[in-house]
């Protein structure tokens, strides 16, 4: 009798406290969700950032930085003449420049002014061997003048070192035939920027020929060379202005947004985080800047610009965190992404890596 | 698509600690082991308090018997102490009243050995079935202690499995997709403990104090032996 109501209410007893426990469980548990949601969400949000913030800010800041440097270039320029024991060669150089930027400037789009500077100088040396002091100028207008047509960070920072550091080989001699080219489209008139990247390498190829008659017409110019003043700085000025402009339009927005969704697809399933996963390390965001090229494979080795979301705990896991997003975009490497959208685009892009989004 | 896929991982990831949330997740097998051994966890406190509550109530009307049979058999009013406690569920009063009623109906004595063993005979028996009686818990807790983690491993490879085999049909290995799976296969380990550590535990406890229960008993039987054997030796 009291042992079956002993049990009984041991029974009760223990039946409760499990109830007990579970509902402390439960509270507890809930309490931490909401806890451990927030860094989640925030993480989320980001990786369109990434990749549309570094498009658009950039040239920007490098258009303005022009605008001062190219009425010294001009000077220079008009300087150069002087010291120079052959009049009529020296006039050659000096005019070319003017006049090409003059004309350029308003057919011209966006890749042109890039293109334009560069030529000039190269082929300067090679024909006039002369003077010393003529070409230092000009490489000093070129970097300005290159700097502002960047739309997209690729595009400025290798073209300028290799004009005037000559790194690779291979490259001034693609420069100088783009440039050749981009002469003599300049003088043809170029139709539109956004034709203007593919139509160009077409017409490069055509326009042989016609870069040499853009020179005798340059040669003609010399003649108005004369006026250096006022219209080399209009030229330079208006170059940058709008090769800046319309290159930012062209990039920025939905189709940046579309470029990073499509590069985060087709790196994702490359992306392993391996034994990291889970760990402190998923919290580090590394933003890689890659090169393609225009086939879609990666230009070199991805380089690390900058990682966030480093803390005490992880941060040894950053050169790791680093090497995994590496790997991926070199494992995945030839991406498919739209070729309108190469240059300016991503042929040198800077993406984010956000462990949390990435599996 | 991403951020969709985060946050139906976020919400697993943060709340995977969460009992129900591991039930829920896992298959039928893994359900089954958790609900067997909740109910094992369940049964083996049911079972401690039990017997808390019943060898406390026991030992408490053992003593205040014992303290009354001394008081009685001082005075040698055993008969009247009889009739009082007739009926009496304490252990020590139904060994009492085993011995008794050996005595009484022993009658006239002729052979006095065997009436002295037949009466210790009826003391063991009856101090026999008190532990036993007290000690049926015992062997429940012992299983539940000794089979549970077995049971809850059980659990455990089988959710293992599950998630491995589903790492091979998806072919990722990211540890947010790998680890609600052995989170949840985990948990039937961890219930499959919880169940059996209070239970071989209370399992230890109570077959000490069994033990004593019993030696106590059977002092108890020894003194009514004595007094009863007495009394029958006096009786002729």
């Amino acid at each position: 009798m009291t042992s079956r109501s002993a049990m009984r209410r041991g029974f009760f007893i223990a039946v409760a406290g499990h109830i007990l426990l579970l509902l402390f469980f439960l509270i507890r548990f809930s309490l931490q969700d909401k806890r451990q949601s927030q860094p989640v969400d925030t993480i989320e949000v980001t990786f369109a950032h990434g990749v549309g913030i570094h498009s658009s800010s950039p040239e920007a800041s490098s258009e303005a930085a022009r605008a001062t440097t190219a009425p010294k270039i001009g000077e220079e320029k008009e300087a150069a003449p002087a010291p120079k024991k052959e009049t009529p060669k020296e006039a050659d150089s000096q005019p070319k420049p003017q006049t090409q930027n003059s004309a350029k400037t308003e057919p011209k789009l966006e890749n042109k002014p890039v293109a334009k500077p560069q030529p000039q100088p190269r082929t300067k040396p090679v024909e006039m061997p002369k003077p010393a002091p003529v070409a230092k100028p000009e490489p000093q207008p070129k970097e300005a003048a290159v700097a502002p047509p960047q739309k997209a960070k690729v595009t400025a920072p290798e073209k300028p070192q290799p004009k005037a550091e000559s790194k690779t080989p291979s490259k001034p001699h693609n420069d100088v035939k783009n440039l050749m080219e981009s002469f003599s489209k300049s003088q043809v008139n170029v139709s539109d920027h956004k034709a203007g990247s593919n139509i160009e390498s077409n017409k490069g190829k055509e326009k042989n020929n016609a870069s040499d008659s853009g020179k005798s017409k340059s040669d003609n110019s010399r003649n108005s060379g004369s006026r250096l003043g006022n219209d080399f700085l209009k030229g330079i000025l208006g170059g940058m202005g709008t090769s800046s402009k319309p290159q930012g339009s062209s990039i920025s927005g939905p189709a940046l947004n579309g470029l990073g969704a499509a590069i985060k697809r087709q790196v994702q399933p490359c992306y392993d985080l391996g034994a990291l996963g889970g760990t402190d390390a998923m919290r580090i965001i590394t933003v890689l800047r890659l090169r393609f090229n225009p086939d879609g494979s990666v230009n070199g080795v991805p380089e690390m610009i900058e990682q966030t979301g480093l803390t005490s705990d992880n941060r040894s896991y950053a050169r790791q965190m680093a090497e995994i997003s590496r790997r991926a975009v070199l494992r995945c490497a030839p991406l498919h992404l739209p070729a309108e959208l190469y240059k300016g685009g991503w042929d040198e892009i800077d993406i984010g890596f956000i462990p949390a989004q990435m599996h | 698509m991403p951020s969709l896929e985060m946050s139906g991982n976020a919400d697993l990831a943060s709340s995977v600690l969460s009992p129900v949330t591991l039930f829920l997740h896992a298959d039928m097998v893994g359900r089954l082991v958790m609900i067997l051994l909740l109910c094992a966890s369940i049964g083996s406190w049911a079972l401690i308090f039990g017997q808390f509550f019943r060898s406390s109530a026991a030992n408490r009307a053992s003593r205040n018997f014992e303290k009354a049979y001394s008081k009685a058999e001082s005075m040698g009013e055993l008969e009247r102490f009889y009739d009082r406690y007739f009926g009496s569920n304490d252990p020590s009063a139904r060994i009492f009243l085993a011995g008794m009623q050996t005595a009484k109906s022993a009658g006239k004595v002729i052979d006095h050995e065997g009436e002295r063993d037949r009466l210790s005979l009826s003391l063991e028996d009856a101090v026999a079935a008190a532990v036993e009686d007290m000690s049926s818990p015992l062997s429940s807790l012992a299983t539940i202690g000794s089979v549970s983690p077995f049971v809850g491993l059980f659990g455990t490879v089988w959710g293992i499995m599950h998630s491995f085999s589903q790492i091979a049909a998806g072919g990722n290995t990211a540890m947010a997709i790998v680890g609600p799976g052995i989170a949840e296969a985990l948990f039937s380990t961890a219930l499959g403990l919880f169940a059996a550590i209070p239970a071989s535990i209370a399992y230890n406890r109570m077959s000490h104090t069994i033990g004593r229960f019993e030696s106590r008993l059977t002092r108890f039987s020894d003194r009514i032996y004595i007094t009863l054997s007495r009394a029958m030796d006096a009786r002729h």
